[in-house]
């Protein structure tokens, strides 16, 4: 059961997920507009229908259970996917699912995946990391190749971005190398209004030494020429320097504005799961900057959290690591979902694949996966989804049918787990409703309701429910019927159709004093009257007949009427003709007052049973009658 | 002409005389000197009340008193004569007799009264 929870909890992961952007926890604003949509909040009404089926403790330990590979989790609560120490905001997983239903039931693009394959391969290969100081022209063509590998509907123009992205750092370059000339432009000048200030300063100088201070103080023009010379040529030192500072600090501008434009790229495309299209974006990078460019200035904090190591500087290398790890996780689930679907264990190959596309949604080797498996697929799917719906809806009945057809689409499904689970729901909806029958039995309208609340609660479409709340309406009704069926019978002296039905009329009469009274007698009346027709069926037995009568006499006299007790006295009457007739005359000379002749035949009797106890009572009874 | 009985004769009938003589005193001396007829408990049984106002003798032996009653004694005896041994409640009134205890026997002579009473009017030991 379990398993099955993973399972709902990993469909419900992929239901609730927004979009596979990958933002980073709390960066959203850092990254382009374009690539990052809304997060939407966790769906708590969602989680809390979903996980609570089958005792699961909570449905982000069942899904770490199945996917706890290299701490890979998804954390549904706050809407995450953590791919080893790397967290990945997936947000709506509602968007995932459809995009995961969408996958499976679209055909695989019919341009020719190999050679698309080969184009990024060849850009991969040619922009490594061991082809350093590539020339400028393979660095050009590999460029123009992005233009042919975003021909192919499989990229998305993803490959167009990265081309968009290198041209526009080419172009600032030349830009950088304008400002740069302007920089040389402005230094060069600069030096020459330093030198031209120094001139001045040198001749000013000269003169104050080569004349005399007299003369100086009668041609005082000369002296403020000096002076304002000096001042002037200062001035334009500094308005130079100003000048030269605006050129720097344009060229600076230029070159960080290229690398901020660039690095945002790749982290998107990296946040995005594009991995492929991160990995040929850092490779390009690596050739177009050198030196501290290959540092990264764009979306450190979030990267930081990528990377929960202290004192790690990110670099556009560890970019592409993380890049190219991913493809390698990918591709390996991809593999273990081939061999999966071949062995024709499929219920697992889904399972592979649901968890592969939420890392690998982007990658070819997801994108390209046979379209008629992805179809088989797509039906166990929809029956899983099925099944998670009817356990939201507890309705057990209708998951046995369920995981009866899941088990004709795939061998592997863990049916055993999910219909113990349903066995163990139904059964404590069951005894739930048997509290309750008992309650109606004990007439605890309180306990009833509650425990019919707790049954719904397990199971709400337990047929049972149904059935005894038929009971309950039957027995209000069927109480009255009861009550007029005892009494005409109890009126008729028809007890033993009343003892036929002696529970039903116990239920019946819970409340009802007086007849429970009378049904408990003729109930014991009964009781001993068959015990004494027992005995005597024994004594019959033994060859002594009128013992065996004189038994049915005292049952007689506990209820004259009963018909089993005249069945066996007319049986037995036969054998004990003799002693009969003389209790028959007895009673009868009795009953007309003919005591002498009453107290004669019980004597008589007696003779033939002496220990009868009836001949004596009857003798002690009319013997003081006798002359009356 | 004188008649002559033969003498072997007259040894004749004279035993045979007395012995007839003998037999009607035990037949009729010893029943206390009652013509009535031998009480029938059979009969009594099947239907007392056909039997009412009769009188009968009855040779029984006292078995058990019954009751005691308003003047008299409830008794019950067995038949000694042809129904032996079965048992009969019979009624004897004050002063017909006085000292009964089980195991007598008694010539009674008792008549069927009313809804099957049978009274004794005389009793005499035996």
């Amino acid at each position: 059961m379990k398993q099955l929870g993973n399972i709902f909890a990993f469909a419900v992961m992929v239901c609730s997920g927004a979009s596979l952007s990958a933002q980073m926890p709390g960066g959203v604003a850092a990254l382009p507009a374009a690539q990052t949509p809304p997060v939407a909040a966790p769906n708590p009404t969602v989680n809390e229908h979903n996980y609570r089926a089958f005792e699961s403790k909570t449905s982000e330990n069942l899904v770490d259970r199945l996917f706890d590979v290299n701490k890979d989790s998804f954390d549904l609560e706050n809407g995450t996917y953590n791919w080893k120490g790397k967290t990945f905001n997936i947000g709506n997983t509602r968007v995932v699912k459809a995009r995961f239903e969408k996958y499976l039931s679209t055909p695989v693009p019919e341009q020719s995946y190999k050679e698309y394959k080969r184009i990024m391969d060849e850009i991969s290969s040619a922009l490594s990391a061991s082809n350093d100081n590539l020339d400028e022209d393979v660095i050009r063509y590999e460029w123009k190749r992005l233009f042919d590998a975003a021909e192919y509907d499989i990229d998305g123009n993803f490959c167009m971005l990265i081309a968009n992205n290198v041209y526009a750092t080419w172009r600032m370059r030349s830009e950088y190398d304008i400002f740069k000339g302007r920089e040389g432009a402005q230094e060069l000048f600069k030096k020459s209004e330093e030198t031209k200030l120094i001139g001045r300063m040198m001749l000013a100088n000269e003169v104050r030494q080569a004349t005399s201070v007299r003369r100086a103080i009668k041609d005082p023009k000369l002296s403020r020429h000096s002076q304002q010379s000096i001042e002037n040529a200062t001035q334009d030192v500094a308005k130079a320097s100003a000048d030269l500072l605006a050129a720097k600090t344009e060229k600076e501008i230029t070159g960080i504005q290229s690398v901020l434009r660039y690095q945002s790229q790749t982290l998107s495309f990296l946040l995005g799961r594009k991995f492929i299209h991160a990995q040929i974006s850092c490779a390009f990078y690596r050739h177009l900057f050198r030196g501290r460019a290959q540092e990264l200035t764009v979306g450190l904090k979030e990267v930081k959290d990528l990377f929960p190591v202290s004192d790690f500087v990110p670099t556009n290398d560890s970019l592409e690591n993380i890049a190219l790890e991913a493809l390698n996780d990918v591709r390996g689930g991809m593999s273990a979902v081939e061999a999966l679907y071949s062995s024709n264990q499929r219920y697992n190959a889904l399972m592979r694949l649901m968890e592969t596309f939420v890392l690998g949604e982007y990658c070819m080797e997801v994108q390209m996966f046979p379209f008629e498996k992805k179809a088989v697929l797509l039906k166990i799917y929809r029956e899983l989804s099925t099944i998670q719906k009817l356990v939201d809806n507890k309705d057990y009945g209708a998951i046995e049918e369920s995981v009866a057809q899941m088990e004709k689409l795939c061998s592997d499904f863990p049916s055993s787990e999910i219909l113990s689970g349903v066995k163990t729901a139904q059964r404590v909806s069951n005894m739930h409703l048997m509290s309750a029958r008992q309650a109606a039995i004990a007439g605890d309208a309180e306990g009833v309701k509650r425990s019919i609340e707790e049954a719904a609660k397990v199971w709400p479409l337990n047929p049972e429910i149904a059935k005894l709340n038929d009971e309950i309406i039957g027995m209000a009704s069927g109480s009255a019927k009861f009550t007029e069926k005892f009494d005409s019978l109890y009126d008729s002296g028809s007890f033993r159709q009343i003892v036929a039905e002696a529970p039903e009329y116990g239920i019946v009469f819970a409340r009802d004093a007086e007849r429970a009274k009378k049904l408990k007698d003729i109930v014991s009346k009964t009781g001993q009257i068959d015990m004494l027709i027992a005995q005597a069926a024994e004594f019959v037995a033994q060859k002594n007949p009128y013992y065996a009568w004189e038994l049915l006499e005292s049952a007689k006299k506990i209820e004259p009427s009963d018909p089993e007790l005249a069945r066996a006295m007319s049986n037995l009457a036969p054998h004990v003709a003799d002693y009969v007739k003389l209790l028959s005359s007895a009673a009868k000379a009795e009953e007309n007052g003919n005591w002498a002749e009453a107290l004669n035949l019980y004597l008589a009797a007696q003779k033939i049973l002496p220990a009868s106890a009836t001949c004596r009572q009857g003798i002690e009874r009319t013997a003081p009658l006798y002359n009356k | 002409m004188k008649a002559k009985i033969h003498p072997a004769l007259v040894a004749l009938i004279i035993p045979l005389a007395a012995v007839a003589v003998g037999g009607l005193i035990v037949l009729f001396g010893g029943r206390s000197g009652s013509s009535a007829e031998t009480f029938s408990y059979d009969r009594y049984i099947k239907a007392p009340g056909q039997l009412t106002g009769n009188e009968y003798s009855l040779r029984a032996e006292i078995d058990l008193l019954l009751s005691e009653a308003d003047g008299g004694r409830v008794v019950s005896v067995k038949c000694l004569d042809g129904d032996f041994g079965e048992k009969l409640a019979v009624f004897v009134p004050n002063g017909v007799g006085d000292a009964i205890y089980t195991g007598q026997r008694y010539e009674m002579s008792v008549k069927i009264g009313p809804k099957g009473r049978v009274v004794v009017n005389k009793m005499k030991k035996f």
